[in-house]
């Protein structure tokens, strides 16, 4: 035999290289059903991908693990992308999984986009659909599981807040295959009861499988046909059902929906209060308001009101005399300076004056004065009048002079 | 039977009391009607929050209602 023999190594070596060569094998999309899943403690993935014929052992590595946005969980669809190539020490060939999907998440996307614009069109998520949701419920149905972390959530926040809302508890499962149709029924079953003011309809996050029985059209249409108004909490602020569509309102988590569905005693309590503070306060305004109508027309008011009018003329009055004797005043001064000047001008042309300067005015006895010698003869008597007294005086004799104001011209040219 | 006032109604009675009293249209002994009326429907929203007690049921596989231990899980 011409062949060597080749070491379980060589072979194994040789056999790993080849398939690293393959372009099919070293780059591939697996599609398979999730099975013997075992996480280990140093955060790799191990597990088992397989149909109805086969089986091929894979292995997802920490780094790659930690990447994936799902918790896998045997009995998954899933698409695993990675390469073939052989662990030496098993001699076995696997899928080494650098990223996986979930491979119904397609599908199941297509169906909810496709029931979402069939009930689009249908108008159920129309806003004039949407019943007003009570603010006060006596009667609070919730339609989630009984033991799940959604129920725990919403009675907690109602218990905490609502004290005058009866809670009653219509238990479904929230996923699998009856979830749907239990909690239409369960929808269903408090329309008939009459009992219940709002539903809340929840359950707590999940993956979009976990979360399907609220995309489904059963239980869409049971929500749309409720008479009850509803109001949806399912999953996470992120998630958004089918029901979150349709419901008349959408809380993002149950917590949110036991926070809205009914207003809280202390939120009551304060709202009292401020209606309360406004009426008084409106009312006290009020009469404020009428007091004061009333004391305007009261006899106290009036009367001080007809004092205040009186003294307002009376001051008037005094203001008007003070300036007309100011006025008075002004005008008597004037009236004594022009009376001085007046005086003046008087002393200036009297007879007294002059003779206070020495001269005398003769007259003759019968008091004529005499101003010129042809009045007057020898031997006449005549009295001068001198500042102090009268001088009874004998003519000697007349001598004609010149006449003084031609005395007087002669003066000036000389 | 006569359907008894919702607390509801109750309040928005007294919320339209209160904005009718603040439009300030109202004649004084209209007023102090309304006012009485509102102190009245105050009273009374205070009576029901206080008289509450809420209760938790659960309904059974035989669509009966039994009660629910908070407790429980």
């Amino acid at each position: 035999m011409k062949l060597r023999a080749l070491s379980v190594t060589e072979i194994t070596q040789y056999i790993k290289r080849n398939l690293s060569l393959d372009p099919i094998l070293s780059n591939v999309i697996v599609e398979g059903e999730l099975s013997n899943y075992k996480l280990h403690s140093s955060g790799h993935a191990y597990f088992n991908l397989k149909d109805q014929g086969a089986k091929i052992p894979c292995v997802m590595f920490h780094r790659a693990f930690k990447t994936l946005d799902f918790d896998p969980e045997n009995g998954m669809k899933l698409k695993a992308k990675g390469n073939v190539s052989v662990y030496e020490r098993d001699g076995r060939y696997q899928l080494y999984v650098n990223h996986m999907e979930q491979a119904g998440l397609g599908d199941l996307h297509i169906k909810f986009e496709k029931l979402k614009s069939t009930l689009s069109e249908e108008g159920l998520f129309d806003l004039d659909r949407k019943k007003e949701v009570p603010r006060f419920p006596r009667h609070i149905a919730v339609v989630t599981s009984p033991t799940g972390a959604a129920i725990r959530d919403i009675l907690h926040v109602l218990q905490r807040r609502v004290s005058y809302a009866d809670i009653t508890i219509w238990p479904v499962r929230v996923q699998g295959a009856t979830s749907a149709q239990e909690v239409a029924r369960a929808i269903e079953g408090i329309n008939e009861a009459g009992e219940a003011d709002v539903i809340i309809l929840s359950r707590g996050g999940g993956s979009i499988e976990e979360l399907w029985s609220f995309n489904e059209e059963g239980t869409a249409r049971a929500v749309a046909d409720s008479r009850v108004p509803i109001i949806t909490g399912v999953g996470h602020e992120t998630d958004t059902t089918m029901v979150d569509f349709i419901s008349d309102l959408r809380a993002p988590t149950p917590s949110a929906a036991a926070e809205v569905v009914a207003m809280a005693d202390h939120e009551i309590d304060d709202k009292l209060m401020i209606l309360r503070s406004r009426m008084t306060g409106v009312m006290e305004s009020k009469l404020t308001a009428q007091r004061n109508r009333l004391d305007r027309v009261s006899p106290e008011t009036l009367t001080k009101r007809l004092i205040q009018k009186a003294d307002d003329r009376r001051m008037a009055l005094d203001h008007l005399q003070v300036r007309m004797v100011r006025a008075m005043d002004v005008q008597s001064q004037g009236q004594r300076k022009r009376l001085m000047a007046l005086g003046q001008m008087l002393d200036q042309v009297s007879p007294l004056a002059v003779m206070e300067r020495g001269y005398g005015i003769p007259k003759q006895e019968t008091g004529e004065v005499i101003d010129t010698i042809k009045k007057v003869k020898e031997g006449d008597t005549i009295a001068v009048d001198l500042r102090d007294g009268t001088m009874h005086c004998t003519v000697n004799q007349t001598e004609k002079g010149a006449e003084p104001w031609q005395r007087k011209r002669r003066s000036k040219k000389s | 039977m006569a359907k008894k006032e919702t607390f509801e109604e109750k309040l928005n009675r007294l919320e339209s009391i209160v904005e009718s009293l603040e439009a300030g249209d109202v004649e004084l002994e209209a007023a102090l009607k309304q006012f009485e009326e509102g102190v009245k429907v105050y009273r009374d929203c205070l009576k029901w929050l206080d008289k509450a007690d809420q209760t938790i049921a659960k309904i059974n596989e035989d669509g009966q209602k039994e009660p629910f231990d908070t407790d429980e899980d």
